[in-house]
């Protein structure tokens, strides 16, 4: 049945077992038949919003996206989890105590969350910056006073990576003190440190970016470190031992050179923008199938003695 | 106070600030639910079994939204109120003084005053990562999964906060807050001074002992360091003789890998206790490093 | 885990997503708002000026119409003009010279476009033999033929075309004899008509005229300049009295254009920018960051290249204008004039930036090179003495005014003695002037390409009549009196002096009676040799140590023939506390 019969019959489902409905139907009908002359009045009858709804309902086009109805029903809430790409990382059912806020502050999903926001915003700053010294400080000048939107995303960019590593180490600091990296759940912790090292690594890489003065010297002080190196820098210890020299040592791997210049920038550039943000999604998808795979998100395996342990379930929340 | 304001209305030292209160805020969170915890297994309240579950959807689904939605709006109306800094453009010929890392490696480069640059910007942040992924190895207390708890794993939560809270936030304030010119300590109340001259009255430790050859300095801190770690062998002995259960349950590969991390962590401590009580600047000196 | 606790099951969270949806559509309206309104300040200024620059076109215009134009008379003239066009109309001779004339203008473009064919044909001919000859074909001699025949088609038909365009001439102008009257009363016309129209259009251009950014782009001197977005009556004139600074136009404007005190006629906009003699960031479209001025005066952190203030910016001419004679430039001029009276080169040098001297600046080696002396960065100054607001100008002129203030001594600092530039009292113009002066040694002189810069040629050294005047302008050239007294007398202080940090004790020698201990010869060795670093009272002390520099070969034998017979001049009969 076309839409446009609908609107035209002010019903739908025709022979299905709506009965009000048909017998709708079955009026226009008779009115159509009764007066001619008044046709073109019938045909411009609106039809009511659950009707409409109705249809989009009942369309291919809504039954190949959505699996499961609205209802409020046990299979729906299973459905609703399973039944959806991005929300099927959570098991269907999960420990009463780890929903509440206070147990895991949130802290690995808004990282997560501030992750999608650098991304986000980040691909709308490669729009318009050049990685090229004579280019970099001018085009984020650009940002900030000419593009639409840019010194929002510029801040926006900027803030989310430092509440980022925030956010990472108070993840890491709430998964401490709840012991959840114990048994079986070890391997996972070290993903995530890991993960929080690139966290770090990622932020360093965009820190020489804007090319500002703050961005020069808080690079070189990190170069500095990379200079001393045991045995791989020129200014670390058997450094000279083992050949190196200002242009073949770490921080000349590092920097591309021997001082920050644009060689620096673009290999920052790649690292910020391409590499690191890949490894660091790709373990972050490891980290989050372990967090399934070792028993969901850790809670306590102890139960109140006595009294009403098990609240029965609430038809839906808020009612 | 001036300088101290100066520092902390700086746009990059917002995220510090904040860091700050979460950090305290969480820590004062977690606790009280730790001692609460505490109390109620004592009190017999709560024990071990198959926990009850709820439905993700809606339960969790809505406090991940939440969580979002109170995330987003901090992140836009931070972004609309603060500009993000832009300085002069970068100039190789002018050092900012003091030239500052990113605050979140501040930690490491305030270590800088303590140890030579190979061991704060390279040993010590492999070590922290290392250490860190070998945690849950190491801890192989069972009690404590999955709960807010102090009583059943005090150790391990103590040297954590040493490490997190006392080395690595602590020392990001420190440098954040009260490092100036030359990398001067200021208390928050102190003028920056640009002219400011510490007489440099450090000696290495062989000096105390009056040891001066070349040979004899090498071999005095090796000692001295060798000594330092090694005493985790005479600890190993000890508590062999004593049939320690701990140990037993431990083995001598995880002992020596708990003992190496937790005396590196108590090294750096002692190290900079060493420079503010004794001015050491050294205890190993070689030709090649100096600890 | 608390059995007490009200399970998740029976929180309700409408609230807060309530609360919460309602802050993040607020953040929302927040965030177009700062797009389009905050962030966009000069939108406002446009719209406004435009509104100021309508009224003040229509006023005149109504003006116009008022006072000049006349209908009366115009009306009188176009049924004149009528007349004439019905006698033209009238007129046999009239329309056949018409005639005539398109039929010229026919046989004329006919012939135009014969030639263009032909000469196309030719340029084939010529080309495919210049081919053929390179490449040493046969078919060479056969395409010489063809070029040599086109050649002859061509010059034919050039011929006939210059004949057609001298026919087409002669019956212009007989339409034209006709025509005299009528054109003569259409000039009339025009006259008030032309000025109505192009009020009328210069209404409409001002109303369509769409709100943007205004950017200038100058490659050559590396900057852009978005200074015309807010200030958007800076190119037009008779705006010099706006309420809001930020309509007026720029002063000079109102002259004629070949005057000089009209600036921009003779720095465009196009081809200067703005930044380029005002400083600031011409980038910025923010008030704050583009003039690199707080509210209260104080530079905007970070800021590299403030504004310079009005009383120093005729240091923006001294970039370019080798000679600052010209009118405008007083300011500089005497800045220059001072600077070499109060003897700067005696310790200073101020060279092109690449270490090389430049005539008529050589200076000593005393204390530092002044060729950048204006990029001296923000960070650099210590301002603990210097008296709001703290801009690099106003270090200057404070410590030109008086050194010794603004770098005093600070023993508990290292710093065991005041600063040893001889102070000289300056007047305060004075001390603006060599600012202003001192703000135009740039490095940016380096990169302003040579095409901007007007050189006058060398200064010659005024002529001097007699050798005590000329003696005498030698001692000022090389600045003996620094340190020694503008006229010999002494009087400035040594803070150096080997024996401690006395002022009474350590004065700069004077010159008096050099007659009675020196022979001309003693007097040019001394003079030569210098006195090499007094012994500094303290290796870490003070820099730069106040000392006599060499002379040999600095000060050139004919030169030094009439100093001496200055210096020698030079009597007194007051005594300073120390004599040479």
């Amino acid at each position: 049945m076309g839409f446009a019969k609908v609107l035209r019959d002010g019903s739908v489902g025709k022979g299905e077992n709506d009965n009000k409905d048909d017998r709708d139907d079955r009026d226009d009908k008779e009115d159509r038949e009764d007066g001619e002359d008044q046709e073109e009045k019938t045909v411009i009858k609106i039809p009511k919003s659950e009707e409409i709804l109705k249809y989009i309902k009942e369309s291919d086009v809504y039954k190949s996206m959505f699996r499961h109805g609205y209802i409020d029903t046990p299979v729906n809430r299973v459905l609703a989890i399973t039944g959806n790409i991005w929300l099927h990382l959570h098991p269907a059912k999960i420990n009463r105590e780890a929903v509440r806020y206070r147990f895991t502050w949130g802290m690995g999903g808004i990282s997560f969350l501030i992750f999608l926001v650098t991304i986000v915003t980040g691909v709308v700053l490669m729009f318009y910056y050049r990685p090229v010294v004579e280019y970099a400080y001018k085009d984020i000048k650009y940002l900030e006073f000419d593009v639409a939107f840019g010194p929002l995303m510029r801040n926006m960019h900027r803030w989310a990576a430092h509440a980022m590593v925030i956010a990472v180490w108070l993840h890491m600091y709430r998964v401490f003190l709840t012991g959840s990296y114990k048994a079986p759940r070890q391997f996972n912790w070290g993903i995530g440190v890991v993960a929080l090292a690139l966290t770090m690594f990622l932020s360093y890489t965009g820190y020489l970016l804007p090319y500002d003065q703050l961005a020069y010297w808080a690079v070189t002080v990190g170069a500095n470190m990379a200079r001393a190196t045991p045995g791989l820098g020129h200014l670390g210890p058997f450094g000279p031992e083992m050949g190196m020299k200002p242009d073949n040592d770490m921080a000349f791997a590092l920097l591309g050179g021997t001082q920050i210049g644009s060689a620096t920038i673009l290999r920052f550039y790649v690292l910020h923008c391409m590499f690191v943000p890949i490894v660091l999604a790709l373990l972050l998808i490891v980290h989050f199938w372990r967090v399934r795979k070792d028993g969901g998100i850790s809670g306590p395996k102890v139960v109140p003695v006595g009294g009403a342990t098990n609240p029965p379930p609430v038809a839906a929340p808020g009612k | 106070m001036k300088h101290f304001f100066y520092i902390l209305g700086k746009p990059d030292n917002i995220p510090i600030a904040g860091m700050l209160v979460l950090v305290a805020f969480y820590t004062w969170y977690a606790f009280r639910q730790a001692f609460k915890n505490d109390r109620l297994m004592e009190a017999g309240l709560i024990k071990e079994g198959e926990p009850d579950r709820v439905h993700v959807f809606p339960y969790l689904v809505r406090i991940e939204m939440l969580a979002a939605m109170v995330t987003l709006a901090i992140l836009l109306f931070w972004s609309l109120g603060v500009d993000a800094p832009l300085e002069e453009i970068a100039n190789p010929s002018k050092t900012p003084n003091p030239s500052k890392a990113p605050w979140y490696f501040l930690g490491l480069q305030e270590l800088l005053v303590y140890f030579d640059p190979w061991i704060a910007g390279f040993l010590l942040p492999n070590i922290i990562i290392v250490g860190l992924i070998a945690i849950p190895y190491i801890d192989i207390n069972p009690k404590g999964s999955g709960y807010y708890s102090f009583k059943d794993r005090k150790f391990a939560i103590l040297t954590f906060l040493l490490g997190f809270l006392v080395l690595w936030v602590g020392m990001i304030f420190i440098g954040t807050f009260m490092r100036g010119p030359g990398w001067y300590f200021y208390m928050p109340w102190e003028e920056w001074d640009v002219h400011k001259v510490v007489a440099i009255t450090n000696v290495n430790l062989h000096e105390l002992f009056g040891i001066r050859s070349v040979w004899g300095q090498g071999i005095f801190g090796a000692v001295v360091v060798g000594g330092y770690f090694g005493s985790a062998v005479l600890h190993f002995g000890w508590l062999k003789m004593k049939k320690s259960e701990w140990l037993e349950r431990m083995g001598p590969i995880r002992y020596g890998t708990f003992m190496f991390l937790f005396l590196s962590l108590g090294g750096v401590v002692i190290k900079m206790i060493l420079r503010h009580t004794l001015n050491i600047k050294y205890v190993w000196v070689t030709p090649w490093f100096n600890v | 885990m608390n059995p007490m606790e009200k399970p998740v099951e029976q929180t309700s969270f409408r609230t807060h997503f309530l609360v919460l949806s309602l802050v993040l559509v607020a953040l929302t309206v927040w965030a177009l708002v700062d797009e389009f309104i905050l962030r966009r300040p000069w939108k406002g200024y446009q719209r406004t000026f435009k509104k100021i620059e309508h009224q003040k076109v229509s006023a005149d215009y109504q003006k116009f119409l008022r006072d000049v134009y006349d209908v009366k008379r115009l009306d009188q003239l176009k049924g004149q003009q009528r007349a004439e066009e019905g006698r033209l109309e009238q007129s046999k001779e009239y329309r056949e010279a018409l005639t005539a004339l398109k039929k010229a203008d026919v046989t004329l473009s006919d012939w135009v476009n014969r030639r263009r064919a032909v000469k196309s044909e030719y340029d084939e001919a010529a080309y495919e033999f210049t081919h053929a000859r390179m490449k040493k074909s046969s078919r060479m001699e056969f395409y010489r033929k063809e070029m040599a025949e086109q050649k002859k088609v061509l010059d034919e038909v050039t011929a006939k075309a210059a004949e057609a365009q001298s026919i087409r001439d002669t019956t212009k102008k007989t339409v034209d004899q006709h025509r005299m009257a009528w054109i003569t009363l259409k000039a009339e016309i025009d006259k008030w008509e032309l000025p109505k129209l192009d009020f009328e259009e210069r209404l409409v251009k001002i109303k369509s005229r769409p709100i943007q950014i205004q950017q200038v782009m100058v490659p050559a001197l590396g900057r852009i300049d978005r200074c015309l977005s807010c200030h958007v009556g800076i190119e037009k004139k008779g705006f010099g009295a706006e309420r809001d600074l930020v309509h007026r136009s720029h002063p000079g404007n109102e002259f004629p254009l070949d005057h000089p005190k009209n600036l921009l006629a003779h720095h465009p906009v196009d081809k200067f920018g703005c930044a380029v003699c005002h400083h600031g960031d011409g980038e910025s479209t923010k008030v704050k960051k583009a003039h690199g001025y707080e509210s209260n005066g104080e530079r905007v952190e970070h800021f590299s290249e403030p504004m310079i203030k009005k009383e120093f910016i005729q240091a923006a001419c001294a970039k370019c204008h080798e000679q600052t004679t010209k009118p405008g430039m007083e300011i500089v001029q005497k800045g220059k004039d001072a600077f070499k009276k109060f003897g700067c080169l005696a310790c200073h040098k101020v060279t092109n930036g690449w270490g090389e001297k430049i005539a008529g600046w050589e200076g000593g080696p005393v204390s530092v090179d002044l060729a950048e002396i204006a990029d001296k960065a923000h960070d650099e100054i210590d301002f603990s003495f210097v008296e709001a607001p703290h801009t690099w100008a106003e270090y200057v002129r404070q410590r030109l005014l008086d050194p010794q203030k603004v770098n005093p001594s600070r023993p508990e600092q290292g710093i065991p003695y005041d600063s040893p530039m001889p102070n000289h009292h300056l007047s305060k113009d004075e001390a603006v002037a060599i600012t202003t002066l001192l703000q135009a040694f740039t490095r940016e002189v380096k990169k302003i390409p040579e095409s901007y810069k007007v050189k006058n040629g060398k200064s010659a050294d005024p002529a001097a009549s007699g050798d005590l005047q000329a003696g005498r302008h030698v001692f000022v050239k090389y600045g003996c009196g620094a340190c020694h007294g503008l006229n010999g007398e002494g009087g400035q202080i040594n803070y150096n002096y080997e024996g401690g940090p006395t002022k009474e004790k350590a004065m700069m020698p004077h010159l008096q009676g050099l007659a009675d201990k020196y022979t001309d010869d003693e007097l040019v060795e001394r003079i030569e040799l210098g006195t090499q670093p007094e012994g500094k009272f303290d290796a870490n002390d003070v820099t730069p140590p106040l000392f006599m520099p060499r002379w040999k070969g600095v000060i050139k034998p004919e030169e030094f023939n009439v100093l001496v017979k200055y210096l020698k001049s030079i009597k007194g009969a007051k005594k300073t506390s120390d004599d040479w």
